[in-house]
């Protein structure tokens, strides 16, 4: 029997203008998962429509052109996003406003998806505990208090995938610049430098531990002697990195909140399983046990949702 | 107020947990609100350890409030959880390693945990409030997920009607008969006391025919009964007149036999690597703490038997260390805007 064809959600794109820097970004990200295409007629209904609007009448416009799905991107000094969430009787289909977060910005209205010029696409790297780091380390034949620096000059050079290794397993590790943010996804305790927190918006406590060069490895050696304070700051940067770092993060929650399914996770729509909703919601990967047997336990129910 | 109590059972396997979910209801009702209880039949193994969980993820509960209890109940989704902890899936944590535990070094092992550790804190984050039954839970949380919470104690059943009696000829002891809680040990101890001082070994499990057999191996046939399930007016009375009760198991979460021990005045004898009993259990204080050998348990047995003013004065002291223990304080907690 041949499986039945995976419907691809299209996204398409209503612009007025330039699109903003971020969204762009933002919408690279989600044709990993969708169709994202500009505005034609001649393709047929969308499954959504992001819309980019710089004033009240392109609000309006938008509302009345279009009755799938929608996420407005609100940008300009005219206006703001709880002054549309206020002023507009927004319909059901316009389910987000998206805009431009500043650092230090609150996202605030019940519509509202803030994403920030700091996020990147982080892929999917898992968080890792640090009792789960002890015992792949264990299985590795690695040291117990195996740690590493990443960006720190010390005249080696490491392969990518061999460093996100490393960092998904070290009990703890000096990290500076470009790879904090995947340091802190995969819940790596990272000890860092002023520099890298500023330059991503990362709040001064909690996260990571923030030394000078010269007391890096003071800090770090402390850090992992401690495996109450490990464990809290690894969830903590783990949740930090894919809440205000991560584009796919923003991606994916865009995704849900217009209602469209993500091709490759599920062999059903996604909006139409609330199964698959909850896998989602706590993070089953996809190869993960769990997703298999939930979609076999459920065929019975297939399409009952 | 409506209030959901949330349990995950094993089918058959009844132990501390079911009493606490049944007692806690009680209590909720006893306060003036409207309580039930809702079990979700589990399954401890890793192949079907996360079904349950999503099971819960998915029930429709109407209430107030939801207090979740134990692993997996507290993956229900309600917009007023909170938690009040008794123990998380253990042998993918602190058991991990152990006989305990199908968790091994495997990559299925791994990501399995890494996943459990994943939903787990996803799960109690989202309670406005996480409370734990005892400190060591608290510590596990704190160790293993990096979640801060509160310790609650409450108090056992039978509370109200546990009384002092004479401190007689014999140490007693009411668990279930598994490996966890090492009554083998007990037994064997008791080949190291010399005075004529009896054990009393109740309850039932799957250790039963290993110990009877245990105990006619080591010729302690006049030493050692088991009298298996007793009912809860014997219980009472076998606290009163016991001269010291002997409870040892492995990492106990909390331990309601050592509170019931204390509440009947009796001093407890306990193993260093017990757990949550050592957060009553005071050595020299309120009872005997000592390395887990049956020689060393033998001789503490053998100390209180040869001394019956201090087994007299620790159960004294025991009695007062448990004596504010109440559910309405617990209750007020829980339910707490």
């Amino acid at each position: 029997m041949n499986a039945a064809p995976v419907h691809v959600p299209a996204i398409e794109i209503i612009a007025d203008g330039p699109i903003p820097d971020v969204l762009a970004r933002l919408l690279r990200v989600c044709a990993k998962w969708c169709l994202v295409r500009a505005r034609d007629p001649r393709l047929g209904r969308p499954d959504a429509t992001v819309a980019v609007a710089r004033s009240r009448m392109q609000v309006t416009t938008v509302l009345e052109g279009s009755d799938a799905p929608c996420a407005i991107w609100v940008v300009g000094e005219e206006f703001n996003v709880q002054e549309v969430e206020r002023e507009f009787a927004l319909p059901t289909l316009a389910r987000v406003l998206l805009f431009e977060l500043g650092t230090g910005a609150q996202i605030v209205g019940q519509r509202a998806l803030g994403v920030s010029p700091r996020e990147r696409f982080l892929g999917d790297h898992a968080c890792v505990p640090p009792f789960i780091r002890a015992r792949w380390r264990r299985r590795l034949g690695l040291d117990e208090n195996f740690t590493i620096r990443v960006g720190v000059p010390d005249g080696s050079t490491t392969p990518d995938e061999a460093l996100v290794a490393s960092l998904a397993v070290a009990a703890a590790a000096v990290v500076r610049g470009e790879w904090l943010p995947v340091a802190l996804m995969l819940g790596t305790p990272v000890v860092t430098d002023k520099a890298s927190v500023d330059a991503l918006g990362i709040p001064a406590e909690g996260v990571c531990v923030v030394a000078d060069e010269v007391s890096a490895d003071e800090a770090l050696i402390a850090l992992i002697e401690s495996p109450e304070r490990v464990a809290a700051l690894s969830r903590a940067a783990s949740r930090f990195a894919r809440e205000h770092l991560d584009l796919g993060y923003a991606a994916r929650n865009l995704m849900h909140r217009l209602g469209l399914a993500r091709p490759g996770l599920d062999v059903r729509p996604w909006h139409e399983t609330g199964l698959a909703n909850a896998l989602d919601a706590m993070n089953a990967p996809c190869p993960a046990l769990i997703r298999e047997r939930a979609l076999a336990l459920s065929a019975p129910l297939f399409g009952s949702y | 107020m409506d209030i959901v109590v949330c349990g995950a059972q094993v089918p058959f396997m009844s132990g501390g947990a079911e009493l606490h979910m049944d007692n806690l209801v009680a209590a909720l009702k006893d306060a003036g609100h409207r309580a039930d209880l809702v079990k979700v039949p589990t399954a401890w193994d890793r192949e079907r350890l996360f079904d349950s969980a999503l099971a819960w993820r998915l029930l429709p509960i109407d209430a107030d409030l939801v207090i979740a209890t134990n692993f997996p109940s507290y993956f229900v989704q309600h917009p007023r959880k909170v938690v009040w902890l008794f123990h998380q899936h253990r042998p993918a944590y602190d058991l991990v390693d152990t006989n305990w535990s199908d968790f091994g070094s495997d990559d299925a092992s791994l990501e399995a945990q890494r996943l459990l550790v994943d939903w787990d804190t996803i799960a109690l984050e989202e309670a406005r409030q996480v409370f734990t039954t005892s400190k060591l839970v608290a510590s596990r949380l704190e160790r293993f997920n990096g979640m801060a919470s509160e310790p609650l104690y409450h108090p056992p059943p039978l509370f109200d009607r546990l009384h002092e009696g004479p401190f007689g000829d014999y140490v007693f002891c009411a668990t279930r008969l598994e490996g966890n809680k090492r009554p083998l040990l007990l037994v064997d101890a008791m080949r190291y006391v010399g005075s004529p001082v009896k054990m009393v070994l109740a309850g039932k499990g799957h250790l039963d025919g290993e110990l009877r057999a245990r105990i006619v191996n080591r010729e302690l046939e006049d030493r050692v009964s088991m009298p298996g399930f007793v009912s809860d007016d014997d219980l009472v009375e076998l606290f009163a007149g016991a001269l010291a009760v002997v409870y040892a198991p492995i990492e106990e979460d909390y331990g309601y036999v050592t509170l019931q021990a204390f509440r009947a005045g009796k001093p407890v004898i306990t193993t260093e690597d017990s757990g949550g009993v050592l957060e009553w259990v005071e050595d020299g204080v309120t009872g005997l703490v000592t390395e887990n050998s049956p020689e060393a348990l033998g001789a503490a047995i053998e100390s209180l038997a040869s001394n019956k003013e201090l087994a007299r004065r620790m159960g004294a002291e025991a009695r007062d260390r448990v004596a504010s223990l109440s559910w309405g304080p617990v209750v007020d907690k829980l339910v707490a805007r």
